[in-house]
């Protein structure tokens, strides 16, 4: 009898409630955005598969194609070169940046908010900089060639140099903030325990900084493992995987081969990305009570210890930019020393001169606009809003797997995936569009991430009371989560403002005649031989980005004055 | 039926294979204050979620003043509803906060102020109006979260733990607040809490639930002084329980001794637990009548003393509250030899 | 994501119809120096300002692949300035448009195509050449060689660059000159010896001369024109021409299948051919595709045809996978060692 009751009263038999369409019409946004991810993602690396397993004219071929690559000996060699170029580059890397963290975390040195500044300065240029002015610095004609002896800058010494450079700021921001969240009653018990300098270092800092040195650890190995620059450059004869494609693809005009070694080049970075994906839900689970804020007592010895390491590391940084700068002013190296601006006029050169520049800007401007909001919007949905299970899962797949996937492959899995005639967006090809595209795509997760975990830090019930009173879920957007979150928002603006500055390796393959760019411009004008010129938009790439850099600070210190009243930090 | 207040009938629901809530039927009249007391994990929030539209029921369906409201989302339902981290908007002033549910609701400028001032009135923060939540205490954030609930006048105030984060000082003051407030206004309310305390001194009616199930539904008094369960009789308040046999329908037998037993309990033979209120035990100078004990520890908690006695004849040990006069009438000591009197109208019967 | 990429596709439209109405616009690939681009333009507008013509600039490598990646859904209008071999390859995958333009018959007959109409039409030719910079040479005691077999000499050793063959046309048209000259055995005998002095193999063409422009290298195995253009420019450098024979490629034109503006591809064509372009082309070129038309040219040697080796593209397209697999094995293994 109570069952009949209870079967009259229930509303869901109905064909869709208020309630159910309501949560169709979100879940039915989230399908929008795993659309997009289909499209700007899948889909290509659909295509980059399939292509990997025809012959070059489309029929399907198995594995030949791999059996081909392995049994050329390309495998091997380029395979053990990047393996070995990547894992140096990370133990160096990697100890250094923690060696300059501890400094800038563990002392009291005076300017550490400048240094800090000045380590970060090799994000925001392009990865070539560091292989043009190496070549200045240690090549033939290089002003410290002497110091090298005989080994020659051309080959693994120069790939592992210039990689360390720019990789060395993504490894330090994570050091720094696995290493600012020390505990200072762990540093207490230690004083308290009488244990020595070195064995509070062992036994302390370093198992706190555990999950960050992994994480560095994997970052950085896949950023060089995937890096095209930098051994493009100043390689020699040194062949890497990334080059390789190269060679393939521009070389030899055989794409089917550029998709094999593309997806030779994925699997060891999705590997490591697992991995690493893994290592942080440990760390997840082991963090306990809440930390008692560390801060560094004054202790000469730990400050002179700071400085030592902090200043060779400081020295290279400014050396490499200094004569990326000084050599894009010289006239004619090394036979005519007089400073020029001729190096600047782009236009006599390959590469597509100023108008390249341009459409380095139009496309970060673009991405930044578009990265940014779509990014945010995206991690709104998934966070904020009612979304089925299922939908959720694969949405954050989608929105991590970019980490995983190489520039270049990305890139090339776009020409194949967007120049099909059957694609109905082939119009793309080419233009802006694709290009902004796949910026956003290729930076996504880092900009998901940050997006994400500052959602997450604000009041879960914020939504359940805007319900209550009557405000939809757009208001609260608008009014509350908004506001809330525009630090984030710059933050990730200038991410993908930089990042899409400084690319090469996704954008290599797709760039059209309209739409050279900067960072490419500096490839090919050092491929042909314009080194100078290639320095000198190195050094134009990297000023903008520092104007970026300049222009976000202004506006985050703006949005302090602004909203410190609410955010209460005297 | 009724026509006014909530209704809920029959309500389900379940998380994967964990069965949180389970054929939930329950009456709340239209003014009154109903606490939802119960241990952690009980399902008391997933209900209060369910009533607000947060959470949807497996089954069961949700009637509101003769309307159902069992499938409209939160935003249709008519409620106000006050979290235990206040959920403030940090960026919006306390005036802001408040008036964000009439601006939803389109009132007029004019009315917006006198509706916000008259309740920052009535919480006695007229004067913070300009303020930011951040820069208010931790009291003073949760009755500007009461009044931003209360502004659109609401039908239903749904409180999920609200003083749960202040410190016990504050806590006691807010919970006279509330109360008169609630009172004033007289607004339907439901507050969801694990103190029960907080929900003998401030509900109407107590609804104690456990394990996705309601125990017990009642007043203040009748869950302290009838608990309906064991669990009841355990989780609110202390107490004594005692396994004993029933010699008769109105007799049950403890070691050597035998109880009268205030109402008819069962067959004969049969078992059954007896409780009692620590302050119900009576302690005395050893005698016939008396059952000997042995004094094992003694707790000062100011307004009495709380006696550990063990009982040889039933090898247990019992919890006697003593008031300090009689404590000191008796001499109460540590290894002190008493004798004690469970007196039958404070017995307690549970099905063992 | 959808709202701009919709604006951008309006915006693109917008911008061809436009454009479309004004006059007609070439799309047209090439891989002529960055520097002539305007140039070249600006004297076809003489003849034709209604066609604008726009430029997609590349080294041959990247527009050839991208030519061939745009097989399906072409994007060209015309080739204007790439290698002979890469319209070669180009025509064997049916990119082509045949076409006869007015006056190609005035052309030497090694720079059409033998279809009938033509596929493709020549330009001018350019040829390998070793640029020698002598700074460098007088730091290192090195004497400039003379011929292609002077550079086995040990005392180069590390001294000299050259394209990679797998990555340049350059470096591939260097090594099928030798094959061709020296023959299968001793070719590969004299590319043995050659590695041993090899500093670097680079990706591009032009790099080895700039290298030795700018004293990376002190040798750079090249082509002409760009040791030529570094000279002009100050760098210390001397041209030398070989002695055996000099590898040379040819520039070509072509209409690209599909084309949505024929008849304005057709006159660039029939421009292309036309002595004022011979003329034009002869100011970096020694020896250009119209007989009687070129003077001599600075920093070249007087007669230049002589010194070319009679290059057969044909045999030199046929059997360049199993050339460069060959080289590969050779030479790739060992600078693993290094």
């Amino acid at each position: 009898m109570k069952l009949t009751a209870t079967a009259a009263h229930a509303p869901f038999t109905l064909p869709l409630s208020a309630r159910q369409r309501e949560k169709l019409f979100w879940a039915l946004l989230m399908l929008l955005a795993l659309a997009a991810f289909a499209l700007l993602l899948l889909g290509p690396l659909y295509s980059l598969l399939s292509k990997s397993v025809a012959d070059g004219s489309g029929q399907f071929v198995g594995l030949a194609n791999f059996n081909a690559y392995l049994a050329g000996g390309g495998i091997q060699r380029g395979l053990s070169h990047s393996l070995w170029i990547a894992s140096s580059s990370m133990l160096i890397v990697v100890s250094l940046a923690f060696a300059c963290a501890w400094a800038l975390t563990r002392t009291r040195l005076p300017l550490r908010g400048v240094i800090k500044a000045l380590l970060m300065l090799p994000i925001l240029a392009p990865s070539l900089l560091p292989a043009l002015s190496l070549i200045y610095l240690f090549g033939e004609q290089g002003i410290f060639k002497s110091w090298l002896g005989d080994t020659s800058i051309y080959g693994p010494l120069g790939i592992v140099l210039g990689s360390c450079f720019w990789t060395f700021p993504h490894a330090l921001m994570i050091l720094l903030t696995a290493m600012s969240h020390a505990d200072a009653r762990h540093y207490e018990a230690a004083d308290v325990l009488r244990a020595s300098a070195w064995r509070t270092f062992f036994t302390v800092t370093l198992p706190n900084a555990r999950y960050g040195l992994v994480s560095a650890a994997f970052v950085v190995f896949i950023l060089v493992f995937t890096d095209f620059g930098v051994p493009k450059v100043i390689g020699g004869n040194y062949e890497v995987l990334a080059t390789d494609i190269y060679k393939q693809v521009i070389g030899q005009q055989k794409f089917e081969m550029g998709a094999v070694i593309s997806v030779l080049l994925l699997l060891p970075a999705l590997l490591a990305f697992v991995a690493d994906r893994w290592v942080q839900r440990r760390q997840a689970a082991s963090v306990t009570a809440r930390a008692v804020p560390y801060s560094p007592k004054t202790n000469r010895r730990r400050d002179l210890t700071g400085a030592l390491l902090l200043s060779p590391v400081l020295g290279f940084i400014l050396l490499v930019v200094g004569m990326a700068i000084y050599a894009s002013l010289v006239r004619y190296w090394p036979y005519n020393l007089d400073l020029t601006l001729r190096n600047y006029e782009f236009g006599r050169m390959d590469g597509g001169g100023w108008s390249a520049y341009a459409n380095s800007l139009t496309l970060a401007s673009l991405t930044l606009l578009v990265g940014t909001s779509v990014v945010f919007f995206n991690a709104w949905l998934s966070e904020r809003t009612p979304q089925p299970k299922p939908l959720l899962a694969l949405f954050q797949l989608c929105s991590l797997l970019p980490l995983a996937v190489p520039g270049l492959t990305l890139g090339l899995a776009y020409i194949f995936f967007f120049n099909h005639p059957a694609n109905p967006l082939n119009g793309l090809y080419g233009g802006m569009a694709i290009l902004v595209m796949c910026t956003v795509a290729h930076f996504y997760s880092v900009a998901h991430l940050t997006a994400l975990t500052s959602l997450k830090q604000l009041d879960q019930e914020f939504e359940a009371v805007g319900q209550s009173l009557r405000a939809s879920r757009w208001r609260m957007l608008r009014q509350v989560t908004l506001p809330l979150s525009a630090p984030t928002l710059l933050d990730i603006a200038l991410y993908l403002f930089v990042n899409a500055m400084t690319t090469v390796s996704a954008v290599i393959f797709l760039y059209g005649p309209d739409t050279a760019l900067a960072a490419v411009a500096v490839l090919n004008m050092d491929e042909a031989g314009d080194t100078a010129p290639a320095a000198a938009m190195a050094v134009t790439i990297m000023a903008t980005c520092l104007l970026a850099k300049g222009v976000h600070c202004l506006l985050s210190l703006w949005l302090t004055r602004h909203t410190q009243h609410w955010r209460g930090r005297a | 039926m009724h026509a006014h207040g909530l209704s809920l009938a029959n309500i389900n629901k379940h998380f994967g294979h964990f069965h949180a809530l389970r054929d939930i039927d329950l009456q709340i009249n239209a003014g009154e204050l109903v606490c939802f007391l119960g241990p952690s994990g009980c399902g008391k929030t997933t209900l209060l979620r369910i009533i607000a539209g947060l959470e949807q029921q497996d089954r069961g369906s949700i009637t509101q003043n003769g309307r159902d409201i069992s499938a409209l989302p939160p935003r249709e339902r008519d409620f106000g509803i006050v979290f235990q981290s206040y959920a403030l908007f940090p960026n919006l002033s306390v005036f802001d906060n408040v008036a964000f549910g009439l601006r939803s609701l389109k009132w007029a400028k004019a009315a917006i102020k006198t509706r916000v001032m008259s309740l920052l009135d009535l919480i006695g923060l007229a004067d913070q109006a300009r303020k930011y939540p951040n820069q208010l205490s931790g009291g003073q954030q949760q009755r500007v979260a009461l009044a931003r609930a209360m502004a659109p006048e609401p039908g239903l105030l749904l409180l999920d733990e609200p003083l749960s984060a202040l410190d016990a000082r504050v806590r006691q003051h807010l919970r006279r607040e509330i109360r008169s407030l609630q009172q004033q206004l007289g607004v339907t309310t439901i507050l969801v809490t694990h103190d029960q305390e907080e929900a003998l001194t401030m509900a109407d009616r107590v609804v104690v639930m456990n394990h996705g199930v309601i125990e017990q539904v009642g007043s203040p008094l009748e869950i302290y002084q009838q608990p309906a369960s064991a669990f009841v009789a355990d989780f609110v308040g202390a107490m004594n329980f005692v396994d004993s046999t029933l010699t008769s329908t109105q007799q049950a037998q403890v070691g050597e001794q035998l109880f009268n037993l205030p109402s008819p309990a069962g067959q004969q033979g049969s078992a059954l637990r007896l409780a009692i209120r620590p302050e119900e035990v009576e302690l005395c100078s050893r005698s016939g009548d008396s059952l000997p004990v042995v004094v094992e520890q003694l707790d000062f908690l100011g307004t009495y003393i709380r006696s550990h006695v063990h009982v040889p004849s039933l090898n247990q040990r019992l919890i006697v509250d003593i008031d300090p006069r009689s404590a000191r009438a008796l001499n109460l000591a540590l290894g002190q030899h008493l004798g004690m009197r469970l007196p039958a109208n404070a017995l307690r019967c549970f099905a063992a | 994501m959808r709202k701009p990429l919709k604006h951008w596709l309006a915006l693109s439209g917008t911008l061809l119809a436009l454009s479309a109405q004004a006059n007609t616009e070439l799309t047209v690939y090439t891989a002529l120096e960055a520097e002539d681009l305007k140039k070249y333009a600006e004297r076809f507008n003489q003849a034709h300002p209604d066609i604008s013509i726009k430029w997609v600039r590349d080294s041959t490598g990247i527009i050839t692949a991208r030519l061939l990646a745009e097989k399906d859904n072409p994007r060209a209008d015309a080739v204007w300035g790439l290698a002979g071999t890469s319209l070669m390859l180009l025509q064997k995958e049916g990119l082509l448009q045949g076409y006869a333009p007015k006056g190609v018959e005035a052309l030497a007959p090694l720079y059409r195509d033998s279809q009938n109409p033509p596929q493709w039409v020549g330009m001018d030719a350019w040829m390998a050449a070793i640029c020698f910079n002598t700074v460098e040479a007088k730091k290192h005691n090195l004497t400039p060689p003379q011929s292609w077999q002077d550079l086995t000499k040990p005392e180069y050793q590390n001294h000299i660059v050259m394209p990679h063959p797998a990555s340049s046309g350059t470096g591939y048209l260097d090594v099928s000159a030798w094959l061709q000259t020296f023959g299968q055995d001793k070719g590969w005998a004299y590319m043995d010896g050659l590695h041993q002095n090899i500093k670097s193999y680079t990706h591009s063409g032009s790099k080895p001369c700039k290298m030795a422009a700018s004293g990376e290298a002190a040798i750079g195995i090249s082509f002409a024109f760009r040791g030529a253009r570094e000279k002009e420019n100050g760098a210390p450098l001397e041209l030398i021409f070989p002695q055996e024979g000099l590898g040379w490629e040819m520039e070509a034109a072509a209409i690209i299948k599909g084309s949505k503006h024929s008849a304005a591809a057709q006159t660039l064509m029939d421009w292309v051919v036309s002595k004022p372009a011979n003329e034009l082309y002869n100011e970096g070129y020694a020896i250009v595709a119209m007989p009687g038309v070129a003077k001599p040219v600075k920093y070249f040697p007087a007669e230049p045809e002589k010194l070319l080796i009679k290059n057969d593209f044909a045999w030199a397209a046929q059997n360049r996978d199993s050339i460069l697999t060959q080289w590969q094995s050779r030479y790739e293994g060992k600078a693993e060692a290094q």
